[in-house]
């Protein structure tokens, strides 16, 4: 855990009247309703029906709500799946349902490692970028479930949630050096990767990454002083291919051929 | 919405506008409004030329003598791209 907020519990609607140093923050999906939150002294309240199930709003809790703290605590946080290979690792940037983690437990069926499937918390150390596990595990979509089942196990809620099964990463690390970003673009018939210009893929990374709150100016100054910072200094290319699980591993072959990589280096 | 600019006065950076240079590019956030607007090269040459605290009438000059080939119209597109900076809240008279 990257990020120490406090939980004080749940609230009902009646109680989400305003209060002075609380932000009201309305969630659209999910079994939360919203979150009240104190950013000063990191608390929040969560606002949810009372037949929600418990392990659904702490899965929730954990991978939604959790990136837009670490990023509300002044850190990028992009909405990423993230593979690591013995050359570095690449993220994969792209809206829900793109398949950013279909493709990245794919990499890892064959011979990568995974790191973060939903998020990434994306760090500088003076000479490096690093990404850092922000999940608790991997989400998939029923298709890609079947296809993969018999490499992971599932984590609980152990039914869909959001139409997606939660899976243990067997091999996950905490973090790995960045060397690339793909954005997922629009499924095409053939596979072709495109590098695009820093000022694009600092759009893309502003585009993809977690906030807390959007009228938070600070924040959103931290969150684009840091993504004008990685657009300059790694390479970002479009990824278009189709969604069909037998064309996968040319996938990886494009994207290894690009970044001038062996085969091996998985 | 347009705005009129006024050739002859100085406009600078407004405290809404903060800007990210990406190579030849600028990437300006709209911190009010939370939007993006990414300018070109030339663009760019314009920002930096009000930064520098010239005036709507010098840069024009400035941007014809800077590239080797500058449409006739030039002036206009500037004005233009001015105004909208100015509509957008991202420059203000100063």
């Amino acid at each position: 855990m990257r990020s120490s907020w406090d939980y004080c519990g749940t609230i009902s609607h009646d109680q989400l009247g305003p209060k002075p140093g609380w932000r009201l923050i309305r969630t659209e999906t999910g079994p939360i309703d919203a979150l009240l939150v104190e950013s000063s002294s990191r608390r929040f309240y969560v606002c949810c029906p009372d037949e929600a199930p418990k392990d659904e709003v702490a899965h929730y809790l954990g991978t939604i709500v959790l990136p837009k703290f670490v990023a509300c605590d002044g850190n990028l946080v992009l909405h990423a799946s993230m593979v690591a290979t013995s050359k570095g690792a690449i993220g994969f940037l792209g809206a829900s349902g793109q398949g950013k983690s279909t493709l990245s437990a794919s990499l890892e069926r064959h011979g990568s490692w995974l790191v973060s499937d939903d998020a990434i918390q994306v760090q500088f150390d003076g000479q490096e970028w690093h990404g850092l596990n922000l999940s608790t595990g991997l989400r998939l979509r029923p298709d890609s479930f079947e296809q993969l089942r018999t490499k992971f196990h599932e984590l609980p809620p152990s039914r869909q949630f959001l139409g997606k099964h939660h899976v243990a990463i067997a091999s996950a690390r905490e973090s790995a050096r960045l060397v690339a970003l793909f954005q997922l673009a629009e499924p095409a018939k053939d596979i072709s990767i495109e590098a695009i210009s820093s000022k694009d893929a600092c759009i893309a990374i502003l585009s993809n990454s977690f906030c807390l709150d959007p009228d938070d100016r600070d924040e959103t100054a931290q969150r684009f002083t840091m993504a004008g910072k990685l657009a300059q200094s790694l390479p970002m290319f479009d990824l278009h291919y189709p969604r069909d699980f037998e064309r996968l591993p040319e996938v990886h072959d494009a994207i290894f051929k690009i970044m001038g990589w062996k085969p091996s280096a998985a | 919405m347009t705005c009129t600019i006024n050739p002859d006065i100085r406009y600078s950076c407004s405290a809404d506008a903060m800007i990210s240079r990406l190579g030849d590019e600028i990437v300006i956030l709209d911190l009010k409004k939370n939007v993006y607007f990414v300018l070109d090269e030339v663009g760019t040459v314009v920002w930096d030329q009000l930064q520098d605290g010239q005036t709507p009438t010098a840069i024009c000059t400035h941007v014809e003598g800077s590239f080797s080939q500058v449409p006739d119209n030039v002036s206009a597109d500037i004005y233009a791209f001015l105004s909208q900076l100015l509509a957008n809240n991202l420059i203000k008279p100063t």
